[in-house]
This record gives C-alpha cells, sequence and structure tokens, in this order.
C-alpha cells in the first residue's frame, strides 16, 4: 500500500471579517449592474425628480424670485412641509420600484440557474448571510434615491429657513427615513423571493409587476363591487402610503387604518421570506 | 432493438395524416400535463378562479340588494362589467403565461430540443403546442367564464336564474360571453406563441401589447382597429361604457370580427410555422 | 490527409462508393455563428460503424453533431443523413437518434414517461411505445429507477435515460455526444457494448468524446477536429501512416539497449534515442518508421539481439491528437 506524504494544508490567510463577509456579495454585483447602460441612465432619471424638488425648495426661499408675483399668494403653491416630502416619497417609490424590477429578477435567479447557490452555501456563509448580502444590492441603491436624497432636501430647506425648522420638523425626517427603509425592505424581499423561484428574469420582472398590479386590479374590482375600502388592503402601493402618512403625519385620504396596514404589510414580508426560504437552500429537495 | 419505421408519406405518397395526428396526440399528452399540472398551472387557476371566489363572496352576500339590483337584468350590466375586466386581465395573462412558455419555456429549460429530434414537421409541432394550449386554457376559462356568469346572475334564486337563462336572454348572453372567451384565447394565443419563438425577452412586447390594449379605448378609430380587443368588445351583448375619456367608435359586426380574429390566428400562426422551421437549438444565457 | 483535402470518406469500403441513402453526407458545409467560425468547408462522408470525433473544446465537435441532426443550419453547404435532408425532421429522424450535450430533460417526468411520451411523439401507439420504452430502458439497465422522477437521477442515471430516449426509437444512425459523461466504469463498459452491437447491426454510431483512449478503444475510425477543421480521418493507424513525415515513438525491451542506441545514432535512423534506467530499453523517435524497422531487422540478426518488446508508444488517439492538434502550429 502506497503512503504518501500529507502535502495539503488549508488556507491560513487573512479571512474577511464574519461580520462584513455579507458585502462580498454587493460588490460583485454592482459591477453587473452597473454594466448596463440603460440601468445608469435610469438611475440618472431617478433623480430628475429629486432635482426638481430642489429647484422648489430653493425657489420657494428666494425673495426675489417671490417678488416676482406680487399679487399671488405663491407660497400656497411651493409650500414645503410634510405634504411637499409625503409626495416626494410617492414619487420616489415608483422610481424605486422601476430600478428593482431592473436589478432584483437576476439577483437570485441567475444562482439558481448556475447552481452558484451549493457553492456559496458550502463556504463559512450562511443563507441569512446570502440573502442579507443580496438585499443590500437593492438597499443601497434605493437609499440613494428615496432617504438619501430626501434628507438633503430637508437639510437643504432647514439651511434656507433656519434649523429651528429642522427641530420642529423632526418627525418628518424620522417618518422619511423610516418609511424609505419600509419600501426598501418590501421591494427587496419582493424581488428576491420572485427571483428566486422565477429564473426567467424577464418573468421575474413581470412577476413583480403583477403583485403590485394584481393587488391593485384585485382591489380596485372589490371596491367597485362590494362598495367597500377593504380591497386597499390587497393593493400594496395603498398599504404604503397609509404607512407613510402616518409617519409624516399627513392625511393620506385613504380608509385604510395605520393597524390593518401594518398587518398586512407584515404578512407579505413573512409571506416573502417563506418563499426566500423555501428556495435559499444548498441542496434541492425532488419528490 | 427492433422498432417499426414510420415514415410520414403514405403509401399514394402524400401526407399519412394518421401518423400526423398520432404525433399530435403525443404532442397533446405531454403538453396537456405541461399546461394542467405544472407549476404554471398555479397561475392559470389562480388567474381563472380568483375572480370567481371574489364573485361568489359578492353572491352570499347582502351587496347586490345595496347595488339596488333587482334581478338578473340589472346584474347583466354587473356582469358585462366584470367579464370586461376578467378578459383584459386574467385571460390575457393566462395566455400570455401558457403560449410565450411553449418555445420559450422550454428553451429556458432546455429541453425543446427533444421535440425538434423527433420526426415531425416543424409546422406539426407548432399546431400540436398551439392545439394542447389552446384546450388548456379554454377549457378553464370556460369553466371560469361560466361560473362568474352563473354566480353574477345566483342572488335572485334558482327559479329566477332558470327562467332569466331559458326563457330570456340569460343562456344567449353565457354562450356569447363563452365564445368571446374563446374566440380571445385563439387570437391572444397565437401571438404570444409567435412573441415566444421570435424574442429572446417576449415579457417587453407582452407588456407593450397589454398597455395598447388598455389604451384601446381612448384610441382614435382607425388605431383602435388594430387591437384584438377592439373587435372582442364588439361582440359583447351587453355594452359596456368605457369612461369618460373614451373615443367612440362604432362596434364591428360579428360576421367581420370573428372571422377577422380567426384570420389574423391563422396569419400568425402560419408566421410561427415558418419560423419554426427555420430555429436553430442554441440554450444561452436567457435567465 | 485532411489538411490537404477537406472532402473524404470514413467507414467502408473504399473499393466500392458508398451510395448517398447509406451515409452520413456532408458536401463542403460552412458553419458561422456571426463572425465566430463553428466549422469551416467541412465534406465527409462517413459509413457505419463507429466513428469517432475528439478535440478540443471549441474545436466544432457538437456543432457538427447539431448540424448532422438539424438543430443547426449549415451557413453553407449540405447535409444528407442516408439521404434524407437535415432540415427535414419528419423524414430525418425515424432513421437517426442523437444524445445530446444537454443534460436537461422535462423535469416532472419519471425516466420510463420521459422515454415512452417522446415514442408517442414519434407516433408510435400506447402498445408499441410502451414495449419500446421498456426495451430501451432494459437496454441501458435502468429498469430498477425508470419509474422514479428524473429529477432524482444521478448524473449517470440522467446519461443513460437520455440515451434509451435516444435508442427508444430504433434509429440506424446514433449521434452521440459525450455519451460516457457522468458514467461509472461498469456502466462505461455496458454502454460500450451497446454501441459496439449498434455498429455490428450495420448501424452508424458517431461519438464525440474528450476521453480519448476510450474512443481509440471503440471506435473504427476517428475524425479529429481542431478550430473548425477536420485536421485528420480515418483509421488510427491510417492516420498515423499518413504523418510519416512526423517522428514516431518505438519502445524496445532487449538484452544489448546500450549497443543499440549507439548503433541507431550512427546509422542515422533515430532522431532522439534514451536509454532506460536499468539499460534494458530504449525509446527511439525516429521520422522514418520504415527505414528503422528495416535497419532493426538487420540489427537483430547482426548483434544477436534478444528483443523483449517492441511496439509503437504513440500509434493511439491521444498520439495523433497530441501531433495533429497541440502541436498543430509546427507543421500542420
Amino acid at each position: 500500500m502506497a503512503v504518501y506524504e500529507r502535502t495539503y494544508s488549508r488556507y491560513q490567510g487573512p479571512l474577511t471579517s464574519t461580520s462584513t463577509r455579507f458585502l462580498i456579495l454587493p460588490k460583485y454585483a454592482f459591477r453587473e449592474v452597473f454594466a448596463s447602460k440603460w440601468m445608469l441612465a435610469f438611475l440618472v432619471l431617478c433623480f430628475v425628480f429629486p432635482l426638481w424638488c430642489c429647484a422648489v425648495i430653493y425657489l420657494s426661499n428666494n425673495a426675489d424670485f417671490l417678488a416676482l408675483f406680487p399679487n399671488l399668494d405663491i407660497t400656497q403653491f411651493l409650500k414645503i412641509d410634510a405634504d411637499f416630502f409625503f409626495t416626494f416619497l410617492q414619487v420616489q417609490a415608483w422610481y424605486a420600484f422601476f430600478l428593482s424590477l431592473f436589478i432584483g429578477p437576476g439577483l437570485v435567479s441567475r444562482d439558481l440557474s448556475n447552481n452558484g447557490l451549493p457553492l456559496y452555501l458550502s463556504r463559512p456563509f450562511s443563507r441569512v448571510e446570502y440573502v442579507v448580502g443580496k438585499t443590500t444590492v437593492l438597499a443601497i441603491v434605493l437609499s440613494a434615491i428615496t432617504w438619501v436624497v430626501g434628507l438633503l432636501l430637508v437639510t437643504m430647506q432647514a439651511s434656507f429657513v433656519g434649523w429651528g425648522w429642522l427641530a420642529d420638523n423632526l418627525r418628518l425626517v424620522f417618518g422619511m427615513f423610516v418609511g424609505s427603509w419600509i419600501w426598501i425592505l418590501t421591494l427587496s424581499l419582493m424581488s428576491l423571493a420572485i427571483s428566486a423561484w422565477v429564473r426567467w428574469r424577464p418573468v421575474a420582472a413581470f412577476a413583480m409587476f403583477l403583485v403590485l398590479l394584481g393587488g391593485l386590479f384585485f382591489g380596485s374590482t372589490i371596491n367597485l363591487l362590494f362598495r367597500t375600502e377593504v380591497g386597499d388592503l390587497l393593493n400594496l402601493i395603498k398599504v404604503i402610503f397609509v404607512l407613510w402618512a402616518s409617519l409624516l403625519g399627513v392625511d393620506s385620504g385613504l380608509e385604510t387604518s395605520v393597524f390593518s396596514a401594518s398587518v398586512v404589510l407584515l404578512l407579505y414580508w413573512g409571506g416573502f421570506l417563506y418563499m426566500l426560504n423555501r428556495k435559499i437552500r444548498a441542496y434541492e429537495v425532488v419528490s | 432493438m427492433s422498432a417499426t419505421h414510420m415514415t410520414e408519406a403514405s403509401p399514394a405518397g402524400g401526407v399519412d395524416w394518421g401518423l400526423v395526428g398520432r404525433q399530435i396526440v403525443g404532442i397533446l399528452r405531454m403538453e396537456l400535463r405541461n399546461q394542467l399540472f405544472s407549476r404554471r398551472a398555479f397561475a392559470l387557476y389562480f388567474l381563472a378562479f380568483a375572480p370567481v371566489g371574489i364573485m361568489a363572496l359578492w353572491a352570499a352576500s347582502p351587496v347586490p340588494d345595496k347595488l339596488a339590483l333587482s334581478g338578473p337584468i340589472d346584474a347583466s350590466r354587473v356582469y358585462a362589467f366584470v367579464f370586461q375586466g376578467y378578459l383584459s386581465t386574467s385571460i390575457f395573462l393566462s395566455c400570455l403565461i401558457l403560449f410565450m412558455s411553449l418555445f420559450r419555456g422550454e428553451i429556458l429549460e432546455k429541453s425543446l430540443h427533444y421535440y425538434f429530434l423527433s420526426p415531425i414537421r416543424r409546422e406539426v409541432l407548432v399546431a400540436g403546442k398551439y392545439v394542447a394550449a389552446l384546450i388548456a386554457v379554454t377549457g378553464v376559462f370556460a369553466v371560469g367564464t361560466t361560473t362568474l356568469y352563473l354566480l353574477t346572475m345566483s342572488p335572485w334564486g334558482l327559479g329566477e336564474l332558470g327562467r332569466y337563462l331559458f326563457s330570456g336572454p340569460g343562456l344567449g348572453h353565457l354562450i356569447t360571453y363563452v365564445s368571446i372567451a374563446v374566440l380571445a384565447c385563439i387570437g391572444y394565443g397565437a401571438i404570444f406563441q409567435l412573441a415566444g419563438q421570435l424574442f429572446k425577452n417576449p415579457v417587453s412586447v407582452a407588456v407593450l401589447l397589454w398597455a395598447w390594449e388598455f389604451i384601446n379605448p381612448f384610441l382614435p378609430s382607425l388605431l383602435k382597429k388594430l387591437s384584438v380587443i377592439f373587435y372582442l368588445n364588439s361582440l359583447l351583448p351587453v355594452p359596456v361604457a368605457a369612461g369618460a375619456f373614451a373615443i367612440q367608435a362604432d362596434p364591428i359586426p360579428a360576421w367581420v370580427s370573428v372571422p377577422g380574429v380567426l384570420l389574423l390566428t391563422a396569419a400568425v400562426l402560419a408566421l410561427a410555422g415558418w419560423r419554426a422551421r427555420n430555429m436553430e437549438i442554441s440554450y444561452g444565457s436567457d435567465d | 490527409m485532411a489538411n490537404e483535402t477537406q472532402t473524404s470518406t470514413v467507414g467502408f469500403d473504399p473499393e466500392g462508393p458508398l451510395p448517398d441513402g447509406e451515409a452520413v453526407v456532408f458536401d463542403n458545409v460552412s458553419k458561422f455563428y456571426g463572425e465566430v467560425l463553428g466549422i469551416n468547408r467541412v465534406s465527409l462522408r462517413l459509413g457505419p460503424g463507429i466513428t469517432g470525433l475528439v478535440g478540443p473544446n471549441g474545436s466544432g465537435k457538437s456543432t457538427l453533431m447539431n448540424l448532422m441532426t438539424g438543430l443547426l443550419h449549415p451557413t453553407e453547404g449540405e447535409i444528407r443523413v442516408l439521404g434524407a435532408p437535415t432540415n427535414r425532421p419528419e423524414q430525418l429522424f425515424h432513421h437517426v437518434g442523437y444524445l445530446t450535450q444537454f443534460d436537461s430533460f422535462p423535469a416532472t417526468l419519471s425516466g420510463y414517461q420521459f422515454v415512452y411520451s417522446y415514442l408517442r411523439v414519434h407516433g408510435h401507439g400506447h402498445a408499441d411505445a410502451d414495449r419500446l420504452a421498456w426495451q430501451a430502458i432494459d437496454r441501458v439497465g435502468l429498469r430498477e429507477a425508470a419509474e422514479r422522477k428524473m429529477g432524482g437521477y444521478s448524473k449517470g442515471m440522467r446519461q443513460r435515460i437520455r440515451m434509451a430516449q435516444a435508442l427508444a426509437h430504433g434509429p440506424r444512425v446514433m449521434v452521440l455526444d459525450e455519451p460516457l459523461n457522468g458514467l461509472d466504469p461498469m456502466a462505461r463498459s455496458e454502454v460500450i457494448d451497446i454501441f459496439k452491437a449498434l455498429a455490428e447491426d450495420g448501424c452508424h454510431v458517431i461519438i464525440s468524446s474528450h476521453i480519448l483512449h476510450e474512443v481509440d478503444m471503440i471506435s473504427d475510425r476517428v475524425l479529429l477536429l481542431s478550430g473548425g477543421y477536420v485536421v485528420a480521418e480515418g483509421g488510427v493507424n491510417d492516420v498515423r501512416e499518413e504523418m510519416h513525415e512526423r517522428p514516431i515513438q518505438v519502445l524496445l525491451r532487449c538484452n544489448k539497449a546500450t549497443e543499440v542506441a549507439g548503433a541507431l545514432f550512427a546509422q542515422e535512423v533515430a532522431v532522439e534515442v534514451s536509454l532506460h534506467d536499468d539499460r534494458q530499453g530504449v525509446m527511439v523517435r525516429t521520422a522514418n518508421a520504415g527505414d528503422f524497422y528495416r535497419f532493426m531487422n538487420q540489427l537483430v540478426l547482426d548483434k544477436s539481439l534478444d528483443i523483449e518488446t517492441i511496439s509503437v508508444a504513440d500509434s493511439d488517439v491521444r498520439a495523433v491528437y497530441a501531433y495533429l492538434i497541440e502541436n498543430e502550429g509546427e507543421g500542420l
């Protein structure tokens, strides 16, 4: 019997810290995401409305501009308050949704198609880290067009009217930050869950579209047929708007209660997490 | 090993239609299993029967009274509205999912070559797959349309329903609605099957088509005629108000619209057959 | 030789031309993927028996097979398989079976359903399809697993069930892309026996493989591809003889190895001679095999050599492959 000298020894060099290991996923995902010119063009488009808001804030605080309309209470149109930022969030929410349509569908589906999951999960890298890593990809991009730019607008307004305004509107800051994160988490979980189940990217994108539009359609139909507002609970966009309105302290114009909206949102999250739990595995169960 | 070698040429030198028939039966066996009993079928059943569930709740609730509907004749207006939504959403999306995946889905699963390595004309393959999907989708939606209709008319009791169906216009309306549903499946099915063959990303085409069909009421008369939904709407036994900004156009008589949709289908299927004859198998990165 | 003309006839009696209806014929066939070359100006005529396609990745083996079975269409030229054009599947696949490189299948089917269902698509009735399916499944030794879902099969089992599907309808031309992939040694041996049996029945069996010694063992002839060109074809030994300008290696074990080495150098019949450590053998590289063997005959008589072994060390496909493909820049 041949006995060979043992020459293999395990890697003993430095390892990425366990706390930041999940960041490896966005590092490589971003390269792919930003390789698309369409994606870059759309990302630029996402900042058009914030620029417009920037201009409005500037003009609303510009005495020379206001003096051009002596007979008109222009401040009524250029009022910078919670409603203004609610509108800002509503518009950016759609941009965030379309951005996640670009980025989200390929996040997990590619790994599943290429049998990449066993490769990730056979390393000291857990399923949770995998999901967090993939979520981070969307979270970073969506943050840039929602709360980051939103807080910059708040800061701009505060710098014009005095920092006292900021102290008076701390709820706005909190609401914008938390509200944005609610939407970012919802979109990220939805994208990942659908991407994990639908391996064909265009279909995954379409499925995300359907989750939103299907809820809207069925919700509206129920409202019409039953003469009720309960259908709004199926409409994810309306659920989010109710929560944002509550966080920012404005009137959403909807009858749905914050409690029921919260419960519905948690159900959506639970559903997405269940879908992820079923698919993000190092092995496939064949029955 | 021995096998009976069969050729398509009959002793007379023509096509052996018996063999072609057996091959189509072979395709139907495979495809019907795929369309009706696979994971993909969940979308079909959901889209077909979720509205039925909502309508069942409606029929069982006191809402019809609240809507001041006096009986099935009044309810037929409700049904016209419900059916239009059913047509433009459930039937449209189901056709999209089923027919588009006939070829594109198999390319993604890398299993189309098994068909291409069988001794069948590609045109027969196109026809077999189309017929299989058509049987699945029309079967499901004929049941869905009928159940929806009966549920809408049912709140006033079985006696009233029976009188409306057999002594009134009910049965005629029901047959017309089912025929429209079948005609929609025939038309949309052919278009989506071809899109699945022609485009790597047919979902974009589908979204565009959906948008085009959706804005149909607001299009000028000439452009309206370049859609499927216009011809289908022309057949509705109870017209539906198109909305405040809709542009009115004279409905197309049935003797024009039905052959029109069938001719369009035949032309699209001929193109699909030609495309299939020229298709090559090169499973790229369609994910 | 392939680099002189791309047209040749492989695998049947050269005295009588094989009619088109009995051969796989490539007539000046080229395939381009956009600007990328698949195969270029290939003319071939493959007869019954086992033909091995050998070449590195990207050499055009799969392209050749896909063209042969109509999964790809040639950019130029024409292909006929037993007289049937490849763009007529309704004619072609009554007598052609193809085991592709795609390790995929309709996911929800069992092995039996997979073979049976496609036999139904071929046009067989239930009883016929059932009988043929079980025959094919038995032939690849998968009866026990036939009722299980294919999603749970190992790679070797998937390979075997796909092979069963390809040969279930009794084709006269079997095209097999890397058919031994994923098979354990026992299964390999069984599958190779199937190929040999098919060839003995008069089938055209066309096999591609990277496992060179297996191609060498099972093939009646080989077709070597590189960069989209057929660089050599014929029996392994025929190809070797065609390469007379190239040195061959001969292993010689005898009692006077040192003297043999000296004599070979003196007569300039060897390009290189290396003496074995035990001084009981030499490895000779010679550019002219004929001169070498004539000289050796004389040497045996003159020196009363006691020869234990004399064998050509590189007449297998691997050597031919190495000469023609790996070193093609040097001489081809």
